[in-house]
């Protein structure tokens, strides 16, 4: 297990490094650079003010220069500094980490929570009509594209029902908090507020998923040898269900979990967009539209970072769950 | 399963409770007023920045100029006690084309830590702005200005320009930040401005102070008690961030904004807005903006001027105005627009006449082909590629509506279009495009020919692609003219020169005008006062310490 471990920490290594030099040589070889942006929409800029400002950022380099540059500093934890917001990457990071953070997390609990019961209830209803609404919910849940559902929720949630049923909350359409909202708990619980509709946006997907995933396996494991021979030693229903067939169903739910959790990052980048919530995909918009590399770089590599850990995870998660399963 | 169904319904309920509990935006809103962009600043000193969204912030509320624009586009005096006039000898006119401007500040301006706002520190924002090694964006007008003095520095309320060349708006103020503040920092490093804490927690000396800038989210900023021209009258003011023109569109209609400005807003959102949400109203206000195409003139068939006005003949733009805009953006006949100071209304006009766009390609040598499409005098099919914004919605309906019509006089239109980074990054300012590029200027009442149709104002890689004169018009009487007018002083002189130069482009046509188009923005109908500009540099909260909540 340690010499596994050890083999996908170095591929992981490896990975990262190729991935950065990919995305780095990929943003700058985006059409217009920053200075371009400026010089187009000032036509009062002066051919030595684009020049000194191309020296400015250093955008006269060759590319491999520029990336050797950023990579050593990068190495010595400085991911340099935003060219649009004029402040280290690591501070506006840190801010945006946590509300991603906090956005993913929720979500991915929600939909865990969600699509674990709901699964469960319909393999053991199969073919019920409770089960066929489900299928239907589920199927509807994968196929809608998240920045569609979320203009759909905020013009239902924030308009619609509001205006036509006088007592029905109005939920934000956006943003993270009220602004000059007193702090402590109010601020607290006007956060929550806010996260209603993204998380609800942004568990949908997910939890279609597992629902569906949870279904099949648990329908495979209650038709298992050990299940029937459970009931027939006369053991309860529900501890049949709950202690012999859950928890060999979770087992591939688990994986499937630290795998799709880069999707759901990726669900997050437009969820995030569409509710201006102000997290690492709103920011990584922003950044490749302006042309901030250190800013988008940075965001990239964090994503590439989740992705390689989340598919170590699963690998090690799936070990650790199933006994049958030992790697070298 | 009832282990797990029951903390979601707990959930369920507690975000139902949490919703019953909170207050609601309306009573919250009293002290507060909530405007909402499409963009966020990326700084707050804007002789380093670049994005609107900083200017509607900083220089609206936060700083206060010397002078501004009004929205009947005068200027008026603020920081100062008037503005200079010739008649009034303090703006003269020196030998060698040189002027001497003299402005007299008013005292009680403070910047928002309590020091005085005098003229030192704008005498010393400009030497600050002209140092090479400051990041300042523009140097055009600083370049014109020899120098900047305060005669007594114990009464520093007098502040005297000194001009090295003719300019005929030095009188609409400069740049003033406090030099306190930046001062330090520029001493030991000017390069580094840009990161200073002035460029996101400023200190200004407009209305409004700064209070908190939450990235991705909000701005807050707060009356300032000592604003001398009367505390504002709102609170607090709030602009927040909402990327999406949808989704600020529908915080628009459910009044969780209160004003919008920046909105990215179509004319049909607009009457969405206002059919949906009676409480809130639309603006449409008369801007200086010009959606035209630019015509590349290096092209052999465009160089010939019958071709341009041909194309200006085979497409309706009246019917655009109509259809697209519901009559709302006017039809362009000319570059400057009905609100600049040097509209000229008597020029060529090329009204919508496919016979007389056939009889023009005809004398300028085409002929029709068997597929409906002209050929050249070589035989070379008239194919033409047509470059706008991609994903620009109005944009690809006016591309769609020329196909189809240009098609009818034998002109094969292709679209090819690009993302706006690259069509103005790369596209327009390279002249990388082979026949037509449609886009808008958006020009102020400063705005001269000079920039954009002066023949040393084509961009080429001998002049380090300087210059805005995209179609490559050249024209020797216009040249002059452009010269002539952006040394002239006298108003009357300078307009009479603006309108001969409209006759001899509307003549000459280098590029396709479109129509004008409007600034659009919204505001509560209880918010009283709010009176849009519609210019750049003008934005909707210049007046904003008169704004007041009304019953």
């Amino acid at each position: 297990m340690q010499r596994f471990l050890a083999r996908r920490l170095v591929h992981g290594v490896i990975i990262l490094v190729g991935l950065s030099v990919l995305m780095f040589t990929l943003l700058v070889f985006t059409p217009g650079d920053p200075v371009e942006l400026i010089a187009a929409s000032n036509p009062d800029i002066r051919p030595e003010d684009v020049s000194a400002l191309r020296r400015y950022y250093g955008l006269d380099d060759p590319v491999y220069v520029r990336y050797f540059k950023w990579a050593r500093s990068v190495l010595k934890g400085d991911l340099g500094y935003s060219r649009t917001y004029g402040t280290p990457v690591t501070k506006i990071i840190g801010e945006r980490l946590r509300n991603t953070l906090t956005l993913l997390a929720t979500s991915v609990a929600i939909a865990f929570a969600v699509g674990v019961t709901v699964g469960i209830y319909s393999a053991l209803h199969q073919y019920s009509a409770t089960d066929y609404t489900v299928t239907v919910f589920a199927f509807a849940g994968l196929a809608m594209p998240v920045f569609w559902q979320g203009i759909v929720f905020i013009l239902v949630f924030s308009i619609w029902l509001p205006g036509q049923i006088p007592w029905f909350p109005k939920f934000p359409a956006g943003g993270m908090m009220t602004p000059g909202v007193a702090p402590g708990w109010p601020a607290f619980w006007d956060r929550l507020w806010h996260l209603v509709l993204p998380v609800s946006v942004l568990a949908t997907s997910g939890m279609a998923a597992w629902t569906r995933y949870m279904r099949s396996s648990m329908l495979e494991v209650i038709r298992q040898d050990y299940v029937r021979t459970a009931r027939a030693k006369g053991t309860p229903e529900k501890s049949v269900i709950n202690r012999h067939a859950l928890r060999n169903a979770l087992i591939p739910i688990i994986t499937l979990m630290a795998l799709s959790i880069p999707g759901i990052l990726n669900g997050a980048v437009l969820t995030e967009t569409v509710f201006s919530w102000p997290g690492m995909g709103l920011l990584l918009f922003q950044a490749v539209l302006g042309h901030d590399y250190n800013v988008a770089m940075a965001v990239l590599l964090f994503l590439a970072l989740i992705t390689v850990l989340s598919n170590l995870m699963a690998d090690v998660a799936y070990a650790v769950a199933d006994p049958r399963i030992r790697y070298d | 399963m009832r282990i797990l169904l029951r903390p979601l319904v707990t959930g369920f309920v507690a975000v139902l409770a949490l919703s019953l509990s909170l207050p609601s935006a309306a009573q919250q809103r009293r002290d507060t007023v909530v405007i909402g962009m499409a963009q966020e600043p990326d700084c707050l000193i804007m002789a380093f920045c670049q994005m609107a969204a900083g200017a509607a912030v900083a220089n609206n509320s936060v700083f206060k100029g010397m002078v501004e624009y009004n929205d009947k586009w005068q200027l008026y005096p603020i920081t100062v006690e008037k503005i200079p006039t010739l008649k009034d000898g303090d703006w003269q006119l020196l030998p060698g084309g040189k002027m001497k401007v003299t402005w007299k500040f008013r005292r009680g301006f403070t910047w928002h830590d309590g020091r005085p706002y005098t003229a030192l520190d704008a005498s010393w924002t400009n030497l600050m702005l002209r140092n090479p090694r400051s990041p300042t964006l523009s140097r055009t007008i600083i370049n014109k200005i020899d120098n900047m003095l305060v005669p007594d520095p114990a009464q520093p309320y007098t502040l005297i320009v000194q001009w090295n060349e003719r300019y005929p708006f030095a009188n609409t103020g400069h740049t003033v930040y406090p030099r306190h503040v930046l001062e330090r920092e520029y001493l030991r490093d000017p390069s580094g401005l840009k990161a200073h804490r002035q460029a996101r927690f400023p200190i200004g000396n407009g209305p409004y102070r700064f209070v908190e800038w939450v990235p991705g989210s909000h701005i807050t900023l707060e009356a300032y008690d000592k604003y001398p021209d009367g505390v504002a009258k709102i609170r607090r003011q709030v602009w927040r961030f909402i990327l999406d023109s949808t989704v600020l569109q529908a915080n628009v209609i459910a009044n969780q904004v209160d004003a919008t400005e920046i909105n990215n807003f179509s004319i049909e959102q607009m009457l969405e807005i206002e059919r949906r949400n009676p409480q809130q109203a639309a603006h449409y206000t008369p801007a200086l903006i010009w959606e035209h195409i630019d015509l590349n003139l290096d092209n052999e068939w465009l160089r010939d001027k019958r071709v341009r006005q041909a194309i200006a003949h085979a497409i309706n733009r009246e019917e655009m105005s109509q259809k697209l805009f519901y009559g709302k953006q006017p039809v362009a006949h000319t570059w400057l627009p009905e609100r600049h100071e040097g509209f000229n209304p008597n020029v060529k006009k090329y009204a919508y006449d496919p016979a007389r766009a056939r009889a023009l390609l005809a004398e300028a040598g085409f002929t029709m082909g068997p597929d409906g499409v002209l050929r050249d005098a070589r035989g070379r099919r008239v194919e033409m590629t047509i470059m706008t914004t991609a994903g620009n919605a109005v944009r690809e309906q006016v591309q769609q509506i020329m196909k189809e019509q240009l098609r009818a006089v034998g002109i094969d239109l292709r679209i090819d279009n690009r993302p706006a980074g690259v069509l103005f990054g790369q596209v327009t300012r390279r002249r990388e495009f082979p026949h037509m590029v449609m886009y808008a200027w958006v020009m102020s009442p400063l705005t001269l020919p000079h920039a954009f149709w002066h023949s040393n104002q084509i961009p080429a890689a001998a002049n380090n692609w300087e210059g805005s004169n995209y179609p490559g018009w050249r024209n020797a009487e216009n040249d002059k003219l452009c010269d002539e007018a952006l040394q002239e002083i006298d108003t009357a002189k300078r307009v009479a020169l603006l309108k001969r130069q409209q006759e001899l482009w509307a003549e000459d046509l280098p590029a396709i005008p479109l129509y004008f188009r409007l600034s659009l923005t919204t505001s509560h109908k209880r918010l009283a006062n709010v009176k849009p500009a519609g210019l750049s540099g003008t934005y909707i909260n210049w007046n904003s310490q008169e704004w007041t909540w009304v019953q």
